[in-house]
């Protein structure tokens, strides 16, 4: 069993032979909390999906506790997948399936679960992120922050123990950010788990971060902690977490 | 630099190994042509696994056996009627105006509508009603990552997904076809009384010189094969489905394109083979 909960050594990936990630390595270890920040279109989100299992990287190696997850058999591959939630950028909610059904559906698919102690979960779940009131409202039915509330609640339907947020506070108002990840934090601190996610919101990044990584010109660097990272010396980094309009960023483009 | 596979799953796929070097080619032309092909192939090679494999979706079944047989039955029997009542008027005119007889016209009716006629015309329906909205719904839920979600929690897209509409359209084809083929020999023979002056008895006779109910079975199989090709080319033109409503829009169209094409090359093929068999 590796040390670590996940493990990418070298990974690349290109589309039509444009390079996107170039030979990228991490550690990330158990029940850490990882950040992963950077400009739009730098892969961050190409990147978060090679981790979980979604995208095989075009060159390289990704890990999960020791198992290589592009290699292993289809079967265990769905086992594996199984003890990992996502949350993604736009929710990924079956829109023909309610709010309550949209919980239930992993517990009914994976599980052998009663329906007894599903309907438990599903009010569980629905009160863990305030939403008791939508049960039976479909996903268009609802707010963008209450979307991405239920987006959170099925990725933990079954508890999985590693959990990537794909930009958990996109598009909301910073009092439904601020609850958004106080919910991910408090439900982290409930279940013991690893977390990895993306965001651009700064306040955001330091609040809930262990440690952070930022994706730019192919590369992460590993700013490391909330502090190492308001003090990197990298220009890159200083422009990016303070906003700056002029520096190394900026001109590249 | 080996780049992606459109739905990331030959990777894992029977064809695997060689999507790889497929891939890997340098030469565009390799991708453009052999990597749809194998994702295809990867497609229908998994989908056959995908029916004998557990757990059997009986209720999802069941919903696509209404959504494909009992919604798709009044477009169908509307249609196929007006289909066997030209084929019939036009036969009977140029008949008449050929060898001044149109006694033969039952029996050639017949013959054309069980040979192709109610097969063809019901599958293509199904065509443009189902395999459409099935490209559509497909595309939507991979733009939408909805098909990636299914893959987080280890739910294969294809089982869930592609298995029971396959199944229900197989099985639909080839009851459509039949009710298909029914209705038209019944709207036939109601013209010939009414139009043509042949009664039912004459009309069946007539008819019976020409074809069997060997015909019936080979159209209902025609039926069942045109069923399976409706899922595959849908679910694979959504599974391939670009962002955004373009990319929808494109889908469905290229998906109800080769549906189309593909049935009409896969009548002329099983035609020659039913014919080394009468």
């Amino acid at each position: 069993m590796s040390q670590f909960e996940i493990e990418c050594r070298g990974v690349s990936k290109a589309f039509d032979d444009v390079l996107l990630l170039h030979s990228i390595q991490l550690q990330i270890s158990k029940g850490e909390t990882f950040v992963l920040i950077g400009p739009s279109g730098q892969g961050k989100s190409v990147f978060l999906k090679i981790l979980c299992g979604l995208m095989p990287p075009s060159q390289g190696e990704v890990l999960h506790q020791g198992d290589n997850l592009y290699q292993i058999s289809d079967s265990k591959r769905n086992l594996k997948m199984q003890d990992i939630g996502m949350l993604f950028q736009k929710n990924a909610l079956f829109d023909s399936l309610t709010c309550a059904e949209n919980i239930a559906f992993p517990l009914r698919e994976i599980t052998d679960q009663s329906e007894a102690e599903i309907q438990d979960k599903i009010g569980h779940f629905l009160e863990a992120v305030e939403l008791p009131h939508a049960r039976d409202l479909y996903p268009h039915e609802i707010s963008g922050g209450m979307q991405k509330r239920l987006g959170i609640a099925r990725a933990l339907a079954l508890n999985p123990k590693l959990i990537f947020y794909d930009d958990p506070t996109a598009g909301l108002d910073p009092i439904t950010s601020r609850t958004i990840i106080d919910l991910i934090l408090q439900l982290r601190e409930q279940n013991d788990s690893t977390v990895i996610a993306i965001t651009n919101d700064m306040g955001r990044a330091y609040q809930m971060a262990d440690r952070i990584g930022m994706i730019v010109d192919r590369e992460l660097i590993i700013t490391g902690s909330v502090a190492d990272t308001k003090s990197h010396a990298d220009p890159r980094v200083s422009q990016f977490i303070n906003g700056d309009l002029s520096g190394p960023l900026t001109e590249a483009q | 630099m080996v780049n992606e596979c459109n739905w990331g799953l030959c990777h894992h796929g029977l064809f695997g190994d060689v999507v790889e070097v497929v891939v890997s080619k340098p030469n565009p032309f390799w991708r453009l042509v052999f990597e749809p092909v194998l994702e295809f192939l990867s497609l229908v090679a998994k989908t056959l696994v995908g029916i004998v494999q557990p757990p059997y979706r009986v209720k999802d079944l069941v919903k696509q056996l209404d959504f494909v047989i009992w919604q798709s039955a009044p477009v169908v029997i509307f249609s196929v009627s007006f289909a066997a009542i030209v084929t019939i008027i036009e036969a009977s005119f140029h008949m008449k105006l050929v060898i001044k007889n149109d006694a033969l016209v039952p029996g050639f009716a017949a013959l054309l509508i069980l040979r192709e006629l109610g097969a063809v015309v019901s599958a293509l329906l199904i065509t443009s009603r189902v395999g459409a909205g099935l490209a559509a719904e497909v595309g939507t839920m991979k733009v939408t990552e909805q098909i990636d979600a299914l893959r987080m929690l280890g739910i294969q897209p294809i089982k869930y997904l592609v298995v029971p509409r396959f199944l229900a359209c197989v099985i639909g084809g080839f009851v459509l076809s039949i009710i298909a083929n029914l209705v038209c020999l019944y709207a036939a023979m109601l013209v010939s009384q009414v139009q043509l002056g042949y009664s039912p008895g004459s009309f069946i006779v007539a008819m019976r010189s020409f074809v069997s109910f060997q015909d019936l079975i080979f159209a209902a199989i025609k039926g069942a094969c045109f069923g399976a090709v409706i899922p595959l080319f849908s679910c694979f033109y959504g599974f391939r489905c670009e962002s955004g409503a373009d990319g929808v829009g494109s889908a469905t169209t290229k998906s109800v394109v080769s549906t189309s094409v593909a049935i009409i090359v896969l009548d002329f093929i099983l035609g020659y083979i039913f014919s080394y068999m009468y």
